[in-house]
């Protein structure tokens, strides 16, 4: 594994792979600081241009994307007192507070310095633990893959944004729309209404393009197109000081840890973990009263908690194919277009792949800070481009980028029928990130489900009774009924709290 | 009618995702055996769920339930600019097969900018050749990326 490990490092570290991290940590920071651009829909756009690349370079791209966006969020919540990422709005209650007290550039240095600290700290804990839960994987058998994949899907409901019960049916038509094309078993055929670009499955890649870039731009264009933010406040000097830093380390380690922790659990995103990182670092806090007024501990809790997020989602989308959220979910699509299968077996079977990948991460976090640093008083200026412009130019890349995927003109139609789709949810506020989940997870537990009847069939068992031959199942059964009921139980909250 | 206001996107969508989900299921016994199990599951649990989401929210429509309206965000207008958005980007899809990405891109980018009110005219045809030829410079020359041409180009 050593070996693997610093294989890895170098083929990372080569100036080819160098330049492929930088451009993917400049192109995050843009799309992050876009407002109505968010990481999700920066990587959907770009996994198909990734296409002609070789795998270690398009990963390398993408996850500095990732890391990038996260982070670029923080520069319009500072500046303009617009989120550029769901993640960002943690960040931007103090952060705007700082820039009308004359302080952005204090913000936004503290931003970055947290954004790095949680970025690195959460790539160590990748590459420490995945390995480690990559091994224990390969024993998990089919009976405990379909439950992972229902509890999963389960806390869509419990944990995400908005109404659970909106949650849930998101997740239930992700599912519902994954059951398109021919079964794996048989080869039977279903939904497919005899389009044979339909027989593989609706292609993951043109939905996520769609259902994130379409809806969105129909979303900018409600609007006026020349509605641009014109006043830039003088971003000034960014580095904190070490003393300050110091006095706030133990804030950056906690939300760090928080990060990682939140990234994991499959349903919680960013902007979760940098929630609750802000309110941790509240409760820690030696100013508490500063909160809200321009507090140097919210900002650095709420930005080291959401980029810890990156190297925590990782996690189960590595070794167990299962991404926790919709970023994760666009990055899986990027693996899957390379023919790299998530999975425990992975690191077995593609170490040369996936250690310059998590090595790229370190990199990407340098260099967005380097990045930020050097030349972020022009980066910003990115949030002068007014939405008219934007809008056009997002829909155009995710055509281009559905019909260059596999050449098929059907995909574009594909692409826009998702768009659409996305944005009705969107207008009845369902959530998106839990459909793309069920597209990629239905067939993992479809084919999962098939397996154990087939195995419980051979030793004249029921499938029910299969599942209480082994206990890991059975806590995975209790654990998603668990969260089932939680999620019942939120909407009850979420529902009298709209009423209120 | 009243109470229904704010709200019609909701039970627009809910009466799409449950006729989806009993189309599927209907769909779905006629699938052969293995393979048809699946579906049937799933569309059943799209089914069910829709229908105690369409019962609750029928069940706060009643006079008597305090109302959870929400102000329109947009009006008719704004509606209309939606179909236009729309139809011009339906139209793009359809010629790129035929004109090419590159010449549709560009053409797109022009006409969707200027209906959205980016002024002056030579800035929209600035920004659109100047993003057609980012796109096409960045990803097809420096990124190696294939971009497909078509029947003209």
């Amino acid at each position: 594994m050593l070996a693997d490990i610093l294989n890895g490092a170098y083929i990372a570290f080569q100036p080819a792979n160098l330049s492929y991290a930088f451009i993917g940590a400049v192109l995050g920071i843009l799309f992050g600081a876009l407002p109505g651009v968010s990481a999700t829909l920066g990587i959907a756009l770009l996994i198909p241009l990734t296409f002609g690349m070789d795998p270690v370079p398009a990963l390398i791209f993408l996850g500095s994307v990732y890391c990038g966006a996260i982070y670029g969020g923080s520069i319009s919540a500072i500046l303009l007192n617009v989120p550029g990422t769901p993640a960002a709005v943690a960040t931007m209650i103090d952060g705007y507070a700082m820039t009308k007290q004359g302080k952005s550039g204090l913000a936004l240095g503290l931003a970055t310095v947290a954004s790095l600290v949680g970025g690195v700290a959460s790539t160590v804990v990748l590459l420490v633990a995945a390995p480690t839960v990559a091994r224990y994987a390969l024993e998990i058998r089919s009976a405990e893959f379909f439950w992972i994949v229902l509890f999963a899907m389960s806390t869509v409901g419990a944990i995400g944004e908005g109404s659970p019960a909106k949650g849930l049916i998101a997740g239930v038509l992700g599912l519902a729309l994954g059951a398109i094309g021919a079964h794996q078993l048989t080869g039977s055929v279903r939904y497919t209404f005899g389009e044979l670009a339909l027989y593989e499955g609706l292609p993951v890649i043109s939905a996520l393009v769609g259902l994130f870039s379409i809806s969105q731009v129909l979303t900018l264009a409600e609007g006026k197109g020349m509605d641009v933010h014109v006043d830039i406040p003088d971003v000034g000097k960014l580095w904190p000081g070490k003393k300050l830093l110091w006095r706030l380390k133990g804030h950056m380690a906690r939300s760090s840890l928080i990060g990682v922790v939140v990234g994991l659990i499959p349903g919680a995103g960013a902007d979760i973990a940098a929630f609750i990182g802000r309110t941790e670092a509240k409760r820690f806090a030696k100013y508490p009263e500063k909160f809200g007024k321009g507090s140097e501990e919210a900002i650095v809790g709420a930005e080291a908690a959401n980029n810890a997020v990156v190297g925590g989602s990782l996690i189960p989308m590595l070794t167990l194919g299962i991404p926790g959220n919709s970023v994760t979910a666009a990055l899986l699509g990027g693996l899957l277009i390379h023919g790299l299968i998530p999975g425990p077996t992975l690191f077995t079977e593609a170490p040369d792949v996936l250690y310059p990948f998590i090595f790229s991460l370190f990199i990407a976090n340098l260099l967005f800070a380097v990045v930020a640093f050097g030349g972020l008083k022009w980066i910003a200026k990115i949030v002068l481009v007014p939405q008219g412009v934007i809008a056009p130019v997002v829909a155009s890349l995710a055509v281009i980028g559905a019909f260059s995927f596999r050449l098929i003109p059907f995909d574009m139609w594909i692409m826009f029928s998702m768009g659409l789709l996305g944005y009705l949810l969107r207008k009845a506020d369902y959530p998106l990130a839990p459909i793309i989940l069920g597209l990629i997870l239905g067939p993992l537990a479809e084919t999962n489900l098939d397996r154990v009847q087939t195995l419980a069939g051979a030793i004249d068992l029921t499938v029910m009774e299969y599942f209480f031959q082994r206990w890991i199942t059975i806590i995975l059964m209790v654990l998603t009924i668990a969260t089932l009921a939680i999620s019942f139980l939120r909407n009850i909250k979420f529902r009298k709290s709209i009423k209120d | 009618m009243e109470r229904l206001k704010g709200k019609i996107p909701d039970l627009v969508v809910s009466i799409m995702l449950l006729s989806i989900g009993v189309v599927g299921l209907v769909m779905a016994f006629d699938f052969p055996t293995k393979s048809g199990k699946w579906p049937i599951i799933v569309m059943s649990m799209l089914v069910f769920l829709m229908v105690l989401y369409l019962a609750s929210f029928l069940y706060g429509l009643r006079p008597e339930a305090p109302s959870t309206d929400r102000p329109s965000e947009h009006g008719e207008a704004s509606k209309i600019r939606i179909v236009f958005n729309i139809g011009i980007i339906t139209f793009f899809i359809i010629l790129a097969p035929y004109l090419g990405l590159f010449v549709t891109t560009a053409l797109y980018l022009f006409a969707h900018m200027l209906f959205l009110g980016v002024r002056p005219v030579w800035l929209v045809a600035v920004c659109s050749l100047g993003s057609t030829a980012v796109i096409y410079g960045f990803f097809g020359h420096l990124l190696g990326v294939y971009l497909p041409g078509a029947l003209l180009f």
